[in-house]
C-alpha cells in the first residue's frame, strides 16, 4: 500500500529487463555474437511490447515510456525483433537498443531515489 | 576518470562488503526466516561473480562497452544495497514482534489458501512507508507496533496480493495476472479514447491523458488489484480499514495526480471499487453503512468530485476491474470473505470493526483484550 512497496515491486522488473538489454549490448558492442541466451530475453520483451492487449502492464508501461522517448513507431519493434532473430543487426537497432539501455537506467536511477526515501 | 582505476578500487571494496553481509547472517534463524536468509545468502553470491567480472571479462575492455559497463557496475550496487538494506536490515533485527507477525500472516495465508509462500514480516517502516512488500525478498515491512492493534491489520490483505502480482511463470496465479491485465488495457483503452477525441481541451489535458495512461499502466491498476484482493479476502474489514487510513491520513479523495510517478489512485476510486467488491460478495448492508460513513468524511472535508476524477475513473472502467479481478480471484481458489466464516483472523478483524462501532469509547479496552486472540501461540 505505500509508495515504497509499489516502486519496490517495479524495480524488481526494471532491473530484470535492463540487465537483459545491457547483456545483449555488451556482446554487440564488443565484436562478439551475441548467444541464443543473450538475445532471447530481449526479444521476448519487444515481441510482448508489441501486444498492447496481452502484455503485462509493467511491459506496457515500458513501451509507452520508449516511445514517448525515442519516437519510435510501432512498426519499428518488428524490425528490431527480426534483425535479432536473424543476427544482422544494423546501426539503427543498436542505437534503439542503446537508447532503451539508457531509458531502464534512468527508470531504475528514478526508482531508486523513491525507494531511499528522499 | 580511468574506469578501469575506479572499479578496481569500488568493486574490491563492494566484494569485502559482501562477504561482511554472509558473515553477518552465517548463524542460527527460527525456522520462519530460514527461507529470507537463504534468499539472501543466495543473492548475494549470485552478484560476487558479476561483480568480479567488471573487472575481469575481455569485453569490458574495449571502450565502446565502457558505458555499458558502467550501467552494469550502478545496477550491481543498487542490488547490492538492495539486497543489504531490505532483506540483511530485517533478519539483523529479528525480535519477538516480527515472529509473532510472521505467523499471522503465515495464518491469514492459510485462513484464504494463499496460493504462495506467506512473506516474512519485519516491524520496522519507516514514517513515510506504512505497510510495504518487498516481492523480490518475500518480505513485507509493518510499522513498529502493529501487531498491538486490529484496525490496520486487514492492510496485510493487500500486501498478500502485490507478491502475487509479481508472481512469473506459475500457473496457479495466471488467473489474477490475466485480470490485471485485462482490467489495466481496459483503462489504456479508455485514455487512448480521449486522447483521440478532437475536441478534448487545451494542450495540458493531452498531457495530463498521457501522464494518465502511464499511471494506469504503473501503480493505479496495480494498487486497484490488491484493494480488491484484500475486499474479497477479508470483507468489510478491508473497506473500513480504507476508510480509517484515509481519515487519518489521506488529502482530496477525488484528487488526480497530474506525475506520469504518482503512485495510488484517487481514494474515492479505489473506495467505490471495495464497495463494487463487496455487494458482490453479499454484504449489502456493511457496504451501505462504509458509504454512509465515507460521504460523512467528505462532507466533513469539504470533498467533491471534479472534472478530471469522471474522466479518468469512470464506473464503467472501475466496475471492469472487479468483474475481472473477481473472476481471477475465485480462479485461483482463493477463498472468498464470508460473515462467521470460522477463520479466526478474518472473523477476528471483522469483529473488531463491529464493536469499533457499537461502542466506540469502549474499544480500545476490548482490543487489547482481544490480543490473545490473534496471537493465540504467543
Amino acid at each position: 500500500m505505500s509508495e515504497t512497496g509499489i516502486y519496490a515491486g517495479s524495480y524488481q522488473h526494471v532491473r530484470n529487463y535492463a540487465r537483459s538489454v545491457d547483456r545483449l549490448l555488451l556482446d554487440l558492442n564488443s565484436g562478439t555474437s551475441p548467444t541464443e541466451e543473450a538475445v532471447a530475453p530481449v526479444v521476448s520483451l519487444l515481441e510482448a511490447m508489441q501486444d498492447e492487449k496481452t502484455a503485462a502492464p509493467s511491459i506496457q508501461l515500458l513501451e509507452i515510456r520508449w516511445k514517448q522517448r525515442a519516437s519510435i513507431p510501432a512498426s519499428r519493434l518488428a524490425e528490431i525483433v527480426s534483425e535479432l532473430r536473424t543476427q544482422q543487426i544494423s546501426p539503427r537497432t543498436l542505437d534503439d537498443l542503446e537508447d532503451l539501455a539508457s531509458l531502464l537506467d534512468q527508470e531504475r536511477a528514478d526508482m531508486r531515489l523513491k525507494l531511499r526515501g528522499v | 576518470m580511468m574506469l578501469d582505476d575506479y572499479l578496481a578500487g569500488s568493486v574490491g571494496q563492494l566484494l569485502e562488503r559482501a562477504r561482511h553481509l554472509q558473515g553477518a547472517i552465517s548463524k542460527q534463524f527460527e525456522p520462519e526466516f530460514r527461507a529470507l536468509a537463504l534468499t539472501c545468502r543466495n543473492h548475494v553470491n549470485s552478484l560476487i561473480p558479476d561483480l568480479q567480472n567488471l573487472l575481469t571479462d575481455p569485453r569490458y575492455k574495449k571502450p565502446k562497452t565502457q558505458g555499458i559497463r558502467l550501467r552494469a557496475y550502478k545496477l550491481l550496487v543498487d542490488e547490492l544495497d538492495f539486497i543489504e538494506c531490505v532483506g540483511f536490515a530485517a533478519l539483523d533485527r529479528i525480535n519477538p514482534e516480527d515472529t509473532l507477525m510472521t505467523r499471522l500472516v503465515a495464518d491469514i495465508a492459510e485462513e484464504l489458501m494463499y496460493p504462495l509462500i506467506p512473506p516474512v514480516v519485519s516491524c520496522q517502516s519507516h514514517f513515510s512507508s506504512y505497510f510495504h512488500a518487498f516481492p523480490a525478498l518475500n518480505l513485507l515491512r509493518v510499522p513498529l507496533k502493529e501487531g498491538h492493534f486490529l484496525l490496520h491489520l486487514p492492510d496485510l490483505y493487500h500486501e498478500l496480493g502485490h507478491f502475487i502480482l509479481t508472481e512469473q511463470n506459475n500457473p496457479v496465479v495466471e488467473p489474477f495476472l490475466k485480470a490485471h491485465t485485462s482490467a489495466a488495457t481496459t483503462a489504456r483503452g479508455h485514455m487512448a479514447a480521449l486522447l483521440s477525441k478532437p475536441t478534448r481541451g487545451p494542450k495540458t489535458t493531452q498531457q495530463h491523458l498521457l501522464a494518465w495512461t502511464t499511471c494506469w499502466m504503473g501503480a493505479w491498476a496495480t494498487e486497484i488489484l490488491c484493494d480488491l484482493f484484500g475486499a474479497f479476502a477479508v470483507g468489510p474489514a478491508y473497506g473500513w480499514g480504507h476508510l480509517h487510513l484515509c481519515a487519518k491520513r489521506g488529502g482530496d479523495p477525488f484528487l488526480v495526480e497530474t506525475s506520469p510517478d504518482s503512485s495510488h489512485p484517487p481514494d474515492e476510486a479505489r473506495m467505490f471499487v471495495m464497495l463494487e467488491a463487496l455487494v458482490l460478495l453479499g454484504y449489502h448492508k456493511d457496504a451501505t453503512a462504509i458509504e454512509a460513513h465515507w460521504r460523512d468524511l467528505h462532507s466533513f472535508g469539504g470533498y467533491k468530485s471534479n472534472a478530471d476524477y469522471q474522466l479518468c475513473f469512470p464506473n464503467n472502467v472501475l466496475k471492469r476491474f472487479v468483474e475481472e479481478a473477481f473472476a481471477g480471484y475465485q480462479a485461483m481458489n482463493c477463498r472468498c470473505s464470508a460473515p462467521n466464516s470460522g477463520c479466526r483472523v478474518h472473523d477476528l478483524l471483522n469483529e473488531a470493526w463491529k464493536q469499533f462501532w457499537v461502542a466506540p469509547a469502549n474499544y480500545s479496552a476490548w482490543e487489547q483484550r482481544k490480543q490473545s486472540d490473534l496471537f493465540p501461540k504467543a
